[in-house]
């Protein structure tokens, strides 16, 4: 299969995308694609610590960049997911550490031996994002239905469009299935109207997936949770398989049955 | 080598209109894509471009001070071309453009700078895309948009303003003080109405939000009428 470069964007910050990027990561990974996931957040890194990785980093982005390092050098192997590798940012230094060029030569060093490369950006619209997004093809914006996050993704969508990205994909994130029933929280119908893009996942709001990251184990490498689900349905509607949404406000009434059987990630 | 008849595929597209040459740079292309269409265009359209009056439009794209950097090098000095004005929809590519002194928006068509009512010959300006948050149409006269306005995005007329969908972002008719003119919607989401210099405040409360209205001012206060759906 032709490479794939996908950056995983939002505007807003906290809106998930790091979370996106590992859980993705390991989905795909898992199912044999080699993975890299870049962590293009220069000076706040936190994708290496939701993927468990955080003690193994030797070198990194910067570092491969400046030519301290080769490129598998600065590759951090996950020996949970053998398909999965990590390139960290580092932590000591600022988004202006890289270049926009420097960006796309490293998207087109990764390309040549990974099937997927996921561009963890930072959030903003500046250089860190730019730099983010310079080096994919495709893209996925995360959203939570805010109106704030929905704004803010509106903006990076126009960005991204103005960047000649293309497809680019929509997650909405934190959806609260009880609060949408109640008319408290935009449905995904209201923010699709908006955004006018395509759909590509849902996912609930779930507390294991605080859990999860702080334990550095990302959903995806185990659990069977509605969240699980969805990020799974992610992956696999990347890879182009035709796998219908979940209607999260039905389950929101399935009661005490419907709770047991969510439990179980029935 | 691709002849300039076929530019109309080309990601740079030229068509002859009463200001000699408008240059089109479609927004989506990637800065790879920029560079070559630039060379390209430079390259085959040379006798063309060579002292032709042009307005060069760049749609939405925010661009970066090194890219109309590159335009100017690579393009507009190279090729001999006289630019008598910049069109975007980029907020921070405005800005830019101002920074360097040069003249943006519609040729013939802006307010004179000391003046408060719309140019005389301002004329319609129709937008055919929706305005994402960020993005802002600004011209001297009428402006007709067929699509909506989001949250964030702003339209500034002269004249008067119509939306042809669902206006959330700002919508100013008569930004340079003409009270004359009027705001026209498909459906009004937006937490303000502006027209020439005065401003209504409204949230979800309003009877008519969310309804196609005309919204004018007469005797300084602000009018809204329903239009047929």
């Amino acid at each position: 299969m032709d490479s794939r470069v996908i950056v995983v964007t939002s505007g807003k910050g906290g809106v998930g995308k790091t979370t996106l990027t590992a859980n993705l990561s390991v989905s795909l990974a898992s199912r044999g694609y080699k993975v890299a996931a870049i962590d293009a957040d220069i000076g706040l890194r936190n994708l290496d610590v939701m993927l468990g990785l955080e003690n193994r980093i030797v070198y990194t982005i910067v570092d491969y960049v400046e030519g301290n390092c080769k490129l598998h050098q600065a590759l951090v192997r996950d020996k949970r997911v053998p398909n999965l590798h990590l390139l960290p940012a580092a932590q000591t230094r600022t988004k202006d550490a890289i270049k926009a060029e420097e960006m796309e030569e490293l998207g087109e060093a990764l390309k040549r031996d990974f099937d997927f490369v996921l561009v963890d950006s930072p959030a903003g619209i500046e250089s860190g994002f730019r730099n983010a997004a310079v080096a994919a093809d495709e893209a996925i914006v995360v959203a939570t239905p805010e109106v704030a996050s929905v704004r803010d993704a509106d903006r990076i969508i126009g960005l991204l469009e103005s960047m000649g990205k293309s497809p680019i994909r929509l997650v909405l994130n934190r959806i609260r299935p009880g609060m949408v029933k109640k008319g408290d929280m935009l449905d995904v119908p209201d923010v699709l109207d908006i955004l006018a893009i395509e759909l590509v996942g849902i996912i609930p709001e779930d507390d294991r997936v605080l859990t999860s990251s702080n334990k550095g184990e990302p959903l995806t490498m185990r659990g069977h949770s509605p969240a699980t689900k969805a990020f799974t349905n992610i992956g696999s509607r990347l890879i182009g398989e035709d796998i219908p949404f979940m209607d999260l406000v039905e389950r929101a009434k399935g009661g005490v049955f419907g709770k047991v059987k969510e439990l179980f990630g029935l | 080598m691709r002849s300039t008849e076929s530019r109309e595929q080309a990601g740079i597209l030229l068509k002859g209109d009463k200001n000699g040459v408008r240059v089109t740079i479609r927004e989506d292309l990637t800065l790879q894509e920029l560079r070559e269409e630039i060379d390209l265009l430079s390259a085959e359209a040379a006798q063309l471009l060579e002292g032709a009056e042009a307005v060069i439009d760049l749609q939405a794209r925010e661009y970066e001070a090194e890219e109309l950097s590159l335009l100017l090098r690579r393009f507009v000095w190279k090729t001999g071309l006289k630019v008598i004005a910049w069109v975007s929809y980029s907020v921070a590519t405005l800005a830019l453009l101002r920074g360097a002194g040069c003249v943006v928006g519609e040729p013939d068509q802006q307010p004179e700078s000391t003046g408060t009512q719309p140019h005389p010959a301002a004329g319609t300006l129709y937008v055919y895309r929706s305005l994402r948050s960020g993005q802002r149409v600004e011209h001297g006269g009428d402006v007709v948009l067929l699509g909506h306005v989001n949250d964030g995005a702003e339209v500034y007329a002269g004249g008067s303003i119509v939306v042809w969908g669902r206006l959330q972002g700002v919508a100013h008719a008569g930004c340079y003080g003409n009270s004359g003119s009027s705001l026209i919607c498909g459906s009004f989401e937006a937490p303000q109405a502006r027209i020439a210099d005065k401003v209504s405040y409204l949230d979800e409360g309003v009877s008519w939000w969310r309804s196609a209205v005309l919204v004018s001012l007469e005797e300084e206060s602000f009018v809204v009428r329903f239009l047929p759906e």
